[in-house]
């Protein structure tokens, strides 16, 4: 059956190296390339064990019309359904301003000009009669910014008529607002309990590291932030606020302090992302932007750190593996819209920003702010969601973000796993499918996928911490 | 262990097979009496049989009865109101529907299209569509307030307007009783199947399917039946489309073990939206005495094997349970998994069983497993068995 291999790296080039073989149903297996050479030119026998394996994993069938294709086929048609499911995901820019200047940002402003760049409660609500139109079963409403909190009468109104419309249809509805936390209140908290509301924060790590990063006047966005979550747990309960860090260049070297902060803020896990390329941070790469292998090295420190606290009893997990995990050892879907393919930009996740603009994911706003407005659907004033989404060029980027025809991943073993962003790749390479070998998303994601799988061969602790860490056991 | 069936000795035999719910009330109303049979006690006179479709008689058989008449059996002592038997006019008496037992099932059938080596039950090849007529019919006679049904053969949709048949007169007339049907899958690869089952509409049935290997040709080798593994996966599928439940059997033994955990995974993967996944113990009958140099292994060499395999599936979220296997057999992380499955008619323990503290909660074994096990087993102190229930009660919601 259909699979594809990629040589692991570090490994001996010849017949004694071995290989990683992941089918479209998302199985993975590891054998010696002389075993992988056996199999594809069916020179020579398998050890009969090995066939089970192979049998039991879907890479091999006894005849051509056997039910491994049905349950291939099952696997393929599940991946593909978010296609059909409709949009859940929906992003209101609340406003651009912020009372933070971090120099990798990639919208906000200092400002206190409310017509320039708050979004009106008439876009919001015209908004959320293009969220309520989407057919998917379940809606999600972030609000984001800027600092969604410097313009919290919209953010008021926003999830008072989001709440009362879901309650109304009957429909699931989850709410999340993405906040620094610098000025939240006693009463904004008990609004968000009452209205079942999630906050997410940023803390990039140690109080030196975070404050360097994200400048704010009084030099506190730190304790701020620290307090904030605090209040929030307090008010709404431990578990509705959650955390990321941005990684800089400062961030470098320091990843165990970065953990560390985490684990000494209570949280459970952390979610260790690289910097997005759009935006200001593209203007300001050179002072505070890494190569992609230090951001690498970074990351697998990260995981290797999450590892050793595990089996000193702290349940500690890094997000992104979890979620790459899951995706590896089950048959769920993650709904992490930001690697899918087709890509969820769009499909998967709509934007709708401060000036009522409509765009197809939170980078493509980002983007549209250094003046490439590709990405961008139309307006929500006197729009459907129909109308939006009729945009011919629309149809264009789902089709070329299917990672089974693009050229670099056809042929990868974690095709199956991975995803793609058009977005990512228009506005590093200028080209929405781009090149591979050039593309750091995928370098990124490639040295991911491939400590993950040797971590998961070996029959250890590291082994199973990660398929504990994917929901198993 | 409890017989089911056998001849009996008659007076006046019946033409046809006569159905029937029991009573010992010689005072019935008439109007009632059509669908009863008398169990009688003493004192009965020929006139208190009058109207009854039969009598069962405990001492001397009544030359003069006109109501058929036929003598308690030694081994139906046990017999008791609202159980329902059969009279054929062989004669024989078949005991359909025990009351007080813990599960009923329903033979209909000892025809097979698998041939699998360890069978407890092996197939034939006669016409036995008697036993379907017969299933068919005493279903007006079973009671309203019965939980659950087993449906049981050989292969019950190998004689498929049969089924439906039977199918649509348990939803029509005892539709609060819970179906379970014992099935090979493989006829449900044709979707026409699943769908008319599924057209039927039961508000409470479920499939029992088996699935051995994840390996084709290891599962196929198992059943005896070239294709058997496609076609049960293809039935699988299709019933789950059809919104059909399905629980997966897995037989433990020495050629189903060494690849249980690669099966484990294979489930989570791909058929994680079953209803149920159950492990089951071998039973030493049928086909097994022929095979056991193959199939046969003492228990607790399984014990990793079992754990592995409730494991992966339990953390998938697939719930499993454990058949067929006795507590103080089984590793402790297990035990919660373990149910009392065995059908009371077959179900015995041998003697250190009796000093057991845990007796009443254990799954027991197969009255013709004893032997096997009685070097093994060993009676659970009353300390053990406080351990016993903490472990029970850690896992409960």
């Amino acid at each position: 059956m259909p699979f594809s291999f990629t040589r692991l790296p570090s490994q001996p080039m010849d017949a004694t190296g071995k290989a990683v073989l992941v089918n479209q149903a998302g199985e993975h297996i590891i054998l010696r390339m002389s075993d992988v050479t056996r199999l594809i030119t069916r020179e020579a026998p398998l050890d009969p064990t090995l066939m089970e394996r192979l049998h039991a994993g879907l890479f091999v069938t006894h005849n051509p019309r056997s039910s491994g294709v049905d349950l291939v086929a099952q696997s393929v048609r599940s991946k593909l359904s978010t296609l059909m499911s409709g949009t859940e995901l929906h992003l209101f820019v609340a406003t651009l301003r912020c009372d933070h200047s971090c120099p990798y940002c990639q919208v906000s402003r200092v400002s206190d000009d409310r017509t320039a760049y708050d979004m009106t409660i008439e876009d919001a609500s015209a908004g959320l009669d293009i969220m309520f139109a989407s057919p998917s079963k379940c809606l999600k409403l972030e609000v984001q910014g800027g600092e969604p909190l410097l313009n919290y009468p919209l953010v008021h109104e926003l999830v008072r008529a989001a709440r009362k419309r879901a309650r109304e249809e009957g429909r699931p509805l989850e709410c999340v607002v993405t906040t620094n936390l610098a000025n939240i209140t006693p009463e904004m908290c008990m609004f968000f309990r009452d209205h079942d509301v999630l906050l997410s924060t940023s803390i990039d790590g140690p109080s030196d590291l975070h404050n360097a990063n994200r400048p704010r006047p009084g030099n506190d966005a730190f304790q701020r932030a620290v307090a904030g979550i605090e209040l929030v747990r307090n008010i709404c309960g431990v578990d509705s606020v959650s955390a990321l860090p941005t990684t800089t260049r400062r961030s470098l070297g320091r990843v165990r302090e970065i953990v560390d902060t985490y684990v000494g803020l209570g949280f459970s896990g952390v979610f260790l992302r690289p910097l997005s390329p759009f935006g200001f941070a593209v203007k300001t790469q050179s002072a505070i932007g890494y190569d992609t292998q230090d951001f690498i090295d970074h990351y697998l420190e990260g995981l290797d750190y999450c590892l050793e606290l595990w089996k000193r009893g702290y349940q500690f997990r890094e997000h992104y593996a979890s979620l790459l995990l899951r995706r590896m050892l089950t048959p769920f879907d993650t709904g992490y819209v930001d690697l899918m393919s087709p890509a969820g930009a769009g499909s998967a996740v709509l934007v709708f920003n401060y000036d009522g603009d409509v765009y197809i994911s939170d980078e493509a706003r980002m983007l549209a702010e250094t003046g490439e407005k590709l990405f961008r659907l139309g307006t929500i004033r006197g729009s459907t969601r129909e109308h939006l989404l009729a945009k011919p060029q629309f149809a264009h980027w789902i089709r070329d973000s299917m990672n089974e025809a693009i050229p670099g991943c056809d042929w990868c073993a974690f095709r199956t796993w991975c995803g793609t962003d058009q977005v990512y790749h228009h506005a590093t390479q200028g080209d929405i499918v781009g090149i591979r070998s050039l593309s750091s998303f995928c370098q990124r994601n490639m040295a991911v996928f491939n400590w993950l799988v040797q971590k998961l061969d070996a029959d250890d602790d590291d082994s199973r911490i990660l398929r504990a860490w994917g929901g198993l056991g | 262990m409890i017989r089911l069936s056998g001849p009996v000795t008659a007076t006046v035999l019946p033409d046809q097979t006569i159905l029937g719910r029991l009573t010992s009330d010689a005072s019935t109303p008439t109007t009632l009496r059509a669908r009863r049979i008398l169990i009688e006690r003493e004192g009965v006179s020929a006139s208190d049989r009058c109207g009854f479709a039969a009598s069962i008689s405990r001492g001397d058989l009544d030359s003069a009865s006109e109501t058929p008449l036929v003598k308690l059996p030694q081994w139906a002592n046990y017999l008791a109101d609202g159980d329902i038997v059969a009279i054929t006019p062989s004669p024989s008496l078949h005991v359909i529907y025990r009351r007080n037992a813990t599960t009923n099932s329903l033979l209909v059938t000892e025809r097979c299209s698998s041939n699998c080596i360890m069978c407890s039950q092996p197939p034939t090849a006669r016409d036995d569509s008697w036993l379907y007529e017969l299933a068919i019919s005493s279903i007006e006679h079973l009671p309203e307030d019965a939980t659950e049904i087993g449906i049981t053969g050989g292969e019950p949709l190998l004689d498929f307007q049969r089924f439906l048949t039977l199918l649509y007169r348990l939803k029509t007339l005892i539709p609060r009783t819970a179906v379970h049907v014992l099935t090979n899958g493989r006829l449900l690869a044709y979707l026409s199947y699943a769908q008319a089952i599924s057209d039927i509409r039961h508000p409470d049935l479920m499939f029992g399917v088996p699935l051995y290997s994840a390996n084709p040709s290891r599962h196929d080798f198992i059943v005896q039946a070239r294709g058997a593994f496609d076609q049960t996966i293809r039935g699988i599928l299709n019933a789950k489309r059809c919104g059909l439940r399905i629980e997966l059997r897995v037989v433990l033994h020495e050629q189903s073990a060494p690849t249980l955990g690669q099966l484990a995974r294979f489930i989570a993967r791909h058929l994680p939206y079953v209803d149920q996944v159950a492990l089951m113990g071998l039973e030493h009958i049928g086909f097994v005495k022929a095979n056991a140099k193959v199939l046969k292994s003492s228990l607790s060499n399984y014990s990793s094997l079992i754990e592995e395999f409730v494991t992966t599936l339990e953390s998938s979220g697939i719930n499993t349970v454990l058949f067929n296997m006795p507590i103080c057999l089984l590793p402790e992380s297990v035990w919660p998994a373990a149910r009392q499955s065995i059908s009371d008619w077959k179900n015995d323990m041998p003697e250190q069983c009796s000093r057991c503290a845990i007796q009443s909660e254990c799954s027991g074994f197969f009255s013709w497993n004893v032997d096997e096990y009685k070097q093994s087993v060993r009676p659970f102190s009353l300390a053990e068995a406080r351990h016993f229930r903490s472990i029970l009660r850690r896992r409960l919601p």
